[in-house]
């Protein structure tokens, strides 16, 4: 059954492998995959931990629906504490290597220590092997992924591995497998490479039981249709995930030029649309119909017929708005470059946009960039500094340490201009004019986010009565509810809402483009009950999971608070507060946060909570929640 | 039309049928020495390991025969034919036919070697070998020759317990079948699993007061209660050549791409012809399952006066070794007959193996153990005689639209695509 | 007129749905090992074709086949098992052009695509239309060959040519 899956603890310091089952209590309360590497997280790793350190964990997940007649259950999650902002590490992916690892017996990886020299784990059929990767050390990730496969003898194996930049420990690596399913933010890669860990294979042949099979299979069909016949699930298909960037480009809501403006003008050539000429159609991850993975050929210049997936939202905005280019070429060659480096294209563009506006105010000169004119709109600089920050070359090793680390090295008034939260830059959209999405990269357990708890559907304007249909389940909501996006009211709770259903998305393994995300008809905690039900058996109602969700968010909380977090880490730069937008279209023109209402909103989100005034779980929210006694070493 | 065949194998069924398909009127015979309806010899390793019962190992009942209205003469074998009166001899009587097709098959090579005659020793070609060997007692056998039917016979009765001494007097195992790397991983797969696996050995004479004994061999004397032969098969000629029916050069029937021999209304198909291989075009006696069929086929379209071609015999092993499947297609490259160089790519893919021969650019054989998926794609090439190179280039160039059959034949030549 | 299975390989997003349903629909399982059709994949050049089996006819599996085992059922024009007579010794595997035939390892029997009786689940799901169920007429029968550029001209169609 899909309840079966193993845990393996693997301590790569001595080499030792320990596999167990997990237990059904600790499933009804974390469900899997997120939110039990959340509870493991805050078991198994000591407070102050050096995340780069042999005493940090890396936990390695699938959801509890993955491999199963859930839509898109396709998710890996990885955890650990993080090397870029010293809090939560958290990551979440597509492709097809969670359900490979649940077919081969596994649900979580946990793996302790450091190996004396690379190596790579081989997880087959109930079995682990810790095997030898000086042959691939060093090698990018799509090279490490032939290479395994070729070793293993077998085409079908899934392999999630580290580029150069994790191996040099760039605090932004990611975790990659395939082409470009990336494990960002957070630096989990890094993570990986301080174990000297390369890459996980695995394959299985392994049955997972569904328990109603003719009632799963229905209930798919179901879902697939109600997914696919949004028109955003449509335009995903077609343009992946571009589409949304050039919706809110026009609307004049994502960053340029390292904040300087909130809309690109003279964007035709690289709009979605544009894109299109260079796309070889569109793949999918596992079991989802929605199929927004890009696929393209570099068309010319030095990466001429090079294959890459992508780009991305975020890639649209680093590539492009943030260095202020306009050339498609450039997005795609840095696109493939950060997949084949594995580095964090969100964060890689901002530290490059930050070093450009640095040069721009002569805080950097050629003499920091070795004669490199970092200049906006310089395309080469652009795509130069990747490989030196993914090589940790010249600037580029100091820009390898993100935002605060960097701006502490180069001084001056560097700092000011750093955008990010928690020590993680920004998605480069621009929440200026939309307080619920400040709020909730304000607020995310993981530093800057727009996956933690974005409620993005507050810039579709839907009706009061609607957004009282959708935040008033499961949990009853009363409370103000506004139709207009640059309001403050009742914004919390739709930042509340949104964080557990992500969260709630994360322990299934689904991915969140199939929830209310993208619009008010996607699938909700009713189908999420059904659909544990008719695959697994188990017996949750929505409110159980909104409350295991609650329950993993504030297992995250504790982690944060335990390292050190404090109210005013919940906060915005300056700039957002001090520095009106110029572009777009009205509503969005000359708006700033309001510092006294974001404080206001920050409490309220807090009261909502069940936390303190200083963001601290209140000991009566532990104990509804059954976690007022952790650690409690359960697992 | 008054059609007699010779023979109640897959080549003589399969021609029988394919007329009464084409011809609701005319009067099949089918002659056989033995006295079963049609089986499959394929099956007899499984029949002796106890997977299989033996009403399983037939193909057919026969009331099947009756139903297709299909005469048998079962039990009874033919002394002579006369071409001139198109007549067919019996033991006690004779049949006169329009059409005759022989479909005599195959039978054991005898070893010129003493004590063959004993109790105990036994050849693996029919049912009723089969028979024998499953109600004879002891502890050991021996299996002289290693070619796909002496393994499968010692995997059989390995998996029923006893202890097998199999016993090659080449220096490795299916000799014919595989080259050396893919036969000693076999080897291992079969020591593995206990069976004791003697190659460069000769067995010099079998031993015993009527009964086996043992064997000696130019290296040990080995004690066993049973002792089979498998040291291969020939076609079974002996009625044809009398009959002044032409022989090739390999000690087959020789017969034309519709089958027919070089006289008038006698056809031949079967484990008894000798045919051109697809992939090089030369003579073989293939003795192979799937050749028989097509060849009966054939033989019956030619002989209903529907034209039909034979399009030459495929070099196909496979054969399941304790789990592993085995595969070989075409030539391997220890084949003396090569004249021309030969390119070869060999991968080991974790528990997979495949082995690649390559002329002049075109695979002309292969090997595999482990997952045969791919295999089928590789037969395909091998058979169209493809050129390796053009599909490289294809693959390289993504000529549109992508043909998977050339992805999947890339899959199993990996990076040594490059070689190319 | 019987249907058959018509895959159009640019159609296909590799999400492996059809493998999934298919092991569904017949073991009740996950697990695409167990299931009838495959994707094979190029990831790092990212081709993806389903392979199902072809439903040749004639079909060399059925040829291979030692024990008459497999069978041309006229009704669903498909290739057919009979599991009291098939001895599990994988020539079928090994002789099929498409890899469509395998071995289910759980369940120690070879498995290949049976059309689900009729209503085959992988193109009940396929949203993108990949693979589709048409009535094996003269002119779906070439199109699925141009597909695969005359893939299924596959060389036991030429075992017995006309004479001449």
């Amino acid at each position: 059954m899909a309840l079966n899956r193993k845990i393996a603890y693997i301590n790569l310091t001595k080499g030792k492998i320990e596999v167990k089952s997990i237990p059904i209590k600790l499933r009804k309360l974390f469900l899997g995959s997120r939110g039990l590497d959340m509870y493991l997280m805050y078991n198994h790793i000591e407070p102050g931990t050096d995340p780069l350190g042999a005493d940090n964990v890396a936990l390695i997940s699938a959801g509890i629906l993955v491999g199963t007649l859930a839509s898109a259950s396709a998710r890996t999650h990885i955890g650990g504490k993080s090397p870029l902002t010293g809090f939560v590490g958290s990551t979440n992916m597509g492709g097809f290597f969670a359900p490979e690892m649940r077919w081969a017996g596994f649900d979580h990886l946990v793996i302790k220590g450091k190996a004396e020299k690379p190596v790579y784990l081989w997880v087959h059929n109930g079995e682990i092997e810790i095997r030898d990767a000086l042959n691939i050390w060093g090698k990018d990730v799509h090279e490490t992924q032939e290479i395994i496969r070729e070793e293993l003898g077998d085409r079908d194996i899934k392999i999630l591995t580290i580029g150069l930049a994790g191996e040099k420990l760039v605090r932004y690596a990611n975790v990659m497998t395939e082409l470009k399913n990336a494990g960002g933010r957070s630096g989990m890669g890094a993570l990986l490479g301080s174990k000297n860990l390369k890459a996980i294979a695995v394959r299985g042949t392994m049955d997972i039981k569904i328990e109603h099979p003719d009632e799963a299979l229905e209930y798919n069909k179901r879902l697939i249709s109600q997914v696919t016949s949004a028109k955003v699930s449509q335009e995903q298909g077609k343009l992946g995930t571009t589409f949304i960037w050039g919706a809110t480009n026009s609307q004049g809501l994502v960053r340029v030029r390292n904040f300087q403006l909130n809309q690109l003008e003279e964007a035709d050539d690289i709009e979605p649309e544009a894109l299109e000429e260079f796309s070889l159609g569109m793949a999918g991850c596992f079991g989802c119909q929605v199929h927004c993975r890009g696929k393209y050929i570099i068309p010319s210049g030095p990466y001429t017929g090079v294959y890459d997936e992508g780009p991305e939202y975020t890639s649209m905005g680093a590539w492009a708005a943030e260095p202020g280019c306009r050339n498609p070429l450039t997005i795609l060659v840095c696109n493939h470059l950060v997949n084949s480096y594995g580095l964090d294209t969100l964060e890689t563009g901002s530290m490059i946009a930050w070093a450009m506006e640095l040069y721009e105010k002569g805080i950097l000169t050629n003499k920091d960039t070795d004669g490199l004119e970092l200049r906006f709109g310089n395309d080469e600089a652009v795509i130069e500094m990747v490989h030196r920050i993914a090589r940790r070359q010249g600037l580029g090793d100091i820009l390898a340490e993100g935002p605060l680390r960097a701006a502490e090295k180069i001084g001056k008034d560097s700092a000011q201009y750093l955008i990010h939260v928690k020590g993680m830059s920004n998605l480069h959209s621009d929440e200026r004019p939309t307080p619920s999405l400040a709020l909730g990269i304000a607020t995310s357990s993981r530093g800057s986010d727009h996956l933690r708890s974005r409620p993005a559907i507050d810039l579709y304007h839907l009706p009061e009565p609607i957004l009282r249909k959708i935040y008033s389940q499961p949990v009853a909501y009363d409370g103000p509810l506004t139709s207009n996006f640059t309001d403050y009211e009742g914004k919390p709770w739709q930042v509340i809402w949104q964080e557990l259903c992500f969260e709630a998305v994360d322990c299934l393994g689904i991915c969140k483009y199939h929830t209310l995300f993208l619009g008010p008809n996607f699938p909700n905690f009713d189908e999420w009950s059904k659909l544990l039900y008719y695959n697994t058996g188990l017996e949750l109602s929505p409110l159980d999971i909104w409350n295991i969700a609650d329950r993993a968010y504030t297992m995250e909380r504790l982690f944060n608070i335990r390292e050190g977090l404090t109210r005013n880490d919940d906060w915005l730069v300056d700039r957002y507060f001090d520095e009106p937008t110029k572009l777009g279209i009205p509503i969005v023109r000359g708006k700033v946060i309001d510092r006294d209402k974001f404080r206001q909103m920050i409490d309220e989100y807090y009261e909502l909570h069940g936390w303190d005034e200083n963001g601290v779980p209140r000991p009566e929210t532990l104990r509804k929640l059954g976690i007022d006694q952790e650690p409690s070493h359960m697992l | 039309m008054k059609v007699i065949v010779i023979g109640n194998g897959v080549a003589g069924n399969t021609a029988s049928s394919t007329i009464r398909r084409l011809d609701g009127q005319a009067e099949i015979t089918i002659i056989s020495e033995e006295i079963y309806p049609e089986y499959s010899p394929c099956a007899l390793p499984q029949y002796l390991a106890g997977e299989l019962s033996r009403p399983n190992v037939f193909l057919r009942t026969k009331r099947d025969y009756s139903r297709e209205r299909t005469k048998t003469i079962f039990g009874q074998k033919v002394t002579s034919i006369s071409p001139e009166d198109r007549r067919v001899s019996l033991d006690t009587t004779s049949l006169t036919y329009d059409k005759l097709i022989i479909a005599t098959g195959s039978k054991p090579v005898m070893l010129p070697i003493k004590g063959t005659n004993l109790d105990g020793v036994f050849p693996l070609k029919s049912l009723g070998d089969a028979d024998q060997i499953f109600h004879y007692t002891g502890n050991t056998a021996v299996i002289i020759g290693s070619g796909p039917i002496g393994v499968e016979t010692s995997v059989a009765l390995s998996k029923r317990g006893l202890q097998i001494y199999l016993i090659e007097v080449l220096n490795r195992i299916m000799p014919r079948v595989f080259d050396e790397t893919p036969s000693s991983l076999l080897r291992g797969i079969l020591e593995e699993r206990g069976v004791r696996v003697l190659t460069g050995e000769k067995v010099i004479s079998i031993v015993g007061n009527g009964k086996v004994e043992g064997i000696v061999t130019d290296k040990h004397r080995i004690k066993c209660d049973m002792v089979v032969l498998g040291a291969g098969m020939k076609p079974n000629i002996e009625l044809a050549q009398q009959s002044g029916v032409n022989i090739g050069a390999l000690g087959g029937i020789a017969v034309t791409q519709q089958m027919m021999t070089n006289l008038d209304n006698i056809y031949a198909c079967g484990d008894c012809v000798e045919t051109e291989d697809r992939a090089s075009g030369e003579h073989t006696l293939s003795l192979l399952w799937h050749n028989a069929r097509r060849q009966g086929e054939v033989a019956g379209y030619s002989c209903s006066g529907v034209p039909k071609s034979y399009l030459g015999s495929e070099n196909i092993t496979s054969l399941d070794i304790f789990g592993v499947h085995a595969v070989s297609f075409g030539s391997i490259e220890a084949d003396g007959n090569q004249h021309q160089d030969i390119e070869v790519i060999e991968r080991f893919l974790g528990k997979n193996y495949y082995r690649l021969i390559i002329a002049q650019s075109r695979l002309i054989g292969a090997q595999s153990i482990g997952n045969a998926q791919d295999m089928g794609a590789l037969l395909c090439a091998l058979i169209r005689r493809d050129n390796l190179s053009e599909i490289k280039r294809a693959i390289d160039k993504k000529t549109l639209p992508l043909n998977p059959l050339y992805y999947r034949i890339a899959r199993c030549l990996g990076p040594n695509i490059r070689r190319l | 007129m019987p249907k058959m299975l018509v895959v159009n390989y640019d159609k296909c997003t590799g999400c492996r749905l059809c493998e999934l349903v298919c092991s569904v629909k017949h073991e009740g399982v996950s697990n695409p090992s167990r299931a009838r059709i495959h994707i094979t994949k190029w990831e790092m050049e990212g081709i993806m074709m389903p392979m199902v089996c072809n439903q040749c006819e004639p079909a060399p599996c059925i040829d291979a086949c030692p024990t008459n085992a497999r069978s041309w059922d006229e009704h669903l024009g498909r290739v057919v098992i009979d599991y009291d007579r098939c001895i599990e010794c994988k020539t079928c595997v090994a002789v099929c052009p498409f890899g469509a035939v395998s071995f289910d390892h759980v369940a120690g029997r070879i498995i290949s695509c049976d059309l689900c009786d009729g209503d085959p689940a992988c193109v009940n799901f396929c949203e993108t239309e990949a693979i589709q169920y048409v009535d094996a007429s003269e002119i779906n029968k070439r199109r699925q060959r141009e597909a695969a550029e005359k893939l299924y001209e596959s060389m036991r169609k030429f075992t017995m040519a006309p004479a001449g």
